[in-house]
């Protein structure tokens, strides 16, 4: 009998600091996600928008296509999508325009990437 | 066989010269072959460093196991993969990235340089040590924000800011501010990085001043409390100014009626900065007249009451706000305008019957915004 073997969920980190990015992919593959990078806006709407992925971990201010403006596409063509944004605190009305525009939750920098993956378990089980 | 003097002192003189053009092509491109290697060593080394680093958090490596394959590197190299970490993370992995920093030697690497190094040395050290927090330096760190030289006092400041001893908060500002040429924007910059607790400080600072105005004022000097000796003296106004900007910066909110008190005796740079203050924080105190600051002689205060204005839409001061179209500084008008375009019906009304005004500043400003609404 073949037993159905269940897919890791995929979760997309669109982050353009290299370091975080590969840091925050690594925890989550530990945790037994499959981890999608992106290091800029673009690439990272291209990615939410044509794979199959979980949730989205964003960061506000990237190249190209900031997170706030990644959320906006992302929400009209996956309005329930969950999504954790990450900025710095400065940017508190970035971070207050993404939970308007429907983000899950929001960590500001510097944060304890288990806080992170832990806040991502609660929106997923709540998904 | 005879070769005329002159000709052969001309030879002469071009074999040199191409010698020394073949010999500085020489060492640029050795240079650049060099860097390139370097930076192809260093990219490789990183990534071996990452795939460490990253197990050793996630307790896959041991702290020995990692720092001994990453001990005898080169301290700036290694300084330069750890500072990004060491900026984003906090908690349990900020502590085991310090603790891995100090296993390889980095830590006492830099005090060393930090003690007895050159100005780049140090500086780079005051960075190092303050990223990692290292509570040990701070007196050394202290002591450089009395140096002459500002590069060494920006870097102590950094440094400071960064390791998290708030107590050092009112020295190094004053150090900023009075051994450096930094502007009240880049010392707001390094000063944030002690973080927002520095917010409730800052207020009973602000509150015990208070208590003195209206007696500070332009060129008197301060003596903030618990404050090592320094040797240049601080302006009161840009020492208030910057401690309100931070408060700015932060949102720190608690502080609106502070900084209601502090506008009823505030000279016009402090109005300016208070202002600004709400601005950042996006909220003006509910009572607050704006009407005397946009008629207030100064642009600058004109100017930023405009923008505040956004903030309460105040429908008495339009009329204010209406005069300021013909202001004869350009960014009075063009806030005023700003301000009555985000007034709605009314605010545009006003733009409109302006656009056919004789007054050409306010006609053109009017059309502006008017434009810009429209887009």
């Amino acid at each position: 009998m073949i037993e159905a073997v269940a897919q890791p969920k995929k979760i997309l980190v669109a982050e353009d600091d290299p370091g975080l990015n590969r840091l925050i992919s690594f925890k989550l593959e530990k945790e037994g996600y499959k981890a999608l990078t992106a290091f800029d806006g673009k690439a990272a709407l291209k990615i939410a928008l044509e794979e199959e992925i979980s949730a989205i971990i964003l960061d506000i201010m990237m190249p190209f296509l900031d997170g706030i403006q990644v959320l906006k596409k992302v929400r009209t063509a996956k309005p329930h999508l969950p999504a954790i944004v990450l900025s710095v605190k400065s940017r508190e009305n970035d971070l207050n325009q993404a939970l308007e525009l429907g983000a899950s939750d929001y960590m500001t920098k510097p944060f304890q990437p288990e806080k992170l993956i832990d806040r991502l378990q609660k929106v997923l089980g709540n998904n | 066989m005879f070769i005329d003097p002159y000709l052969q002192t001309l030879l002469i003189i071009t074999a040199v010269l191409t010698a020394i053009i073949m010999a500085l092509l020489a060492i640029m491109l050795i240079s650049r072959l060099l860097t390139s290697l370097n930076r192809q060593k260093y990219k490789l080394k990183t990534q071996q460093w990452e795939d460490l680093y990253l197990n050793y958090l996630h307790g896959d490596l041991s702290l020995e196991e990692t720092a001994g394959l990453m001990e005898g590197e080169k301290p700036y190299w290694l300084w330069q993969f750890f500072a990004p970490y060491l900026d984003v993370l906090a908690g349990s992995d900020f502590e085991k990235t310090k603790t891995l920093c100090r296993e390889i030697g980095l830590i006492d690497y830099y005090k060393k340089k930090l003690h007895r190094g050159r100005t780049v040395g140090k500086a780079t050290a005051a960075r190092v040590l303050g990223a990692l927090r290292c509570r040990e330096s701070v007196s050394e760190m202290l002591n450089l924000l009395q140096s002459k030289n500002p590069i060494l006092v920006q870097a102590a400041a950094q440094g400071l800011a960064k390791s998290g001893k708030t107590e050092t908060f009112f020295t190094t500002a004053q150090a900023l501010l009075g051994n450096t040429f930094f502007t009240y924007k880049g010392a707001t910059e390094i000063l944030a990085g002690f973080g927002e607790n520095i917010c409730p400080q800052i207020a009973r600072y602000l509150e015990k001043e208070s208590g003195r105005l209206p007696a500070v004022g332009q060129g008197q000097n301060i003596k903030s409390p618990k404050e090592t000796p320094r040797k240049n003296t601080v302006n009161a106004t840009d020492y208030r100014s910057i401690m309100i900007d931070l408060l700015g910066f932060f949102k720190y909110r608690q502080a609106l009626p502070l900084l209601e008190r502090l506008l009823e005796k505030a000279d016009e740079e402090t109005t300016v900065h208070i202002l600004k203050a709400f601005i950042n924080m996006k909220e003006v105190p509910a009572n607050l007249d704006l009407k005397s600051y946009l008629e207030h002689r100064y642009w600058t205060v004109r100017n930023f009451s405009a923008r505040a204005w956004q903030l309460t839409g105040d429908r008495q001061a339009l009329p204010v706000l209406e005069k300021l179209l013909s202001d004869r500084n350009w960014w009075v008008r063009y806030n005023a305008a700003e301000a009555l375009r985000s007034a709605g019906q009314p605010g545009l009304e006003i733009l409109e019957q302006n656009t056919a005004e004789a007054d050409q500043a306010a006609a053109s400003i009017s059309s502006y915004a008017l434009s810009r609404s429209e887009v």
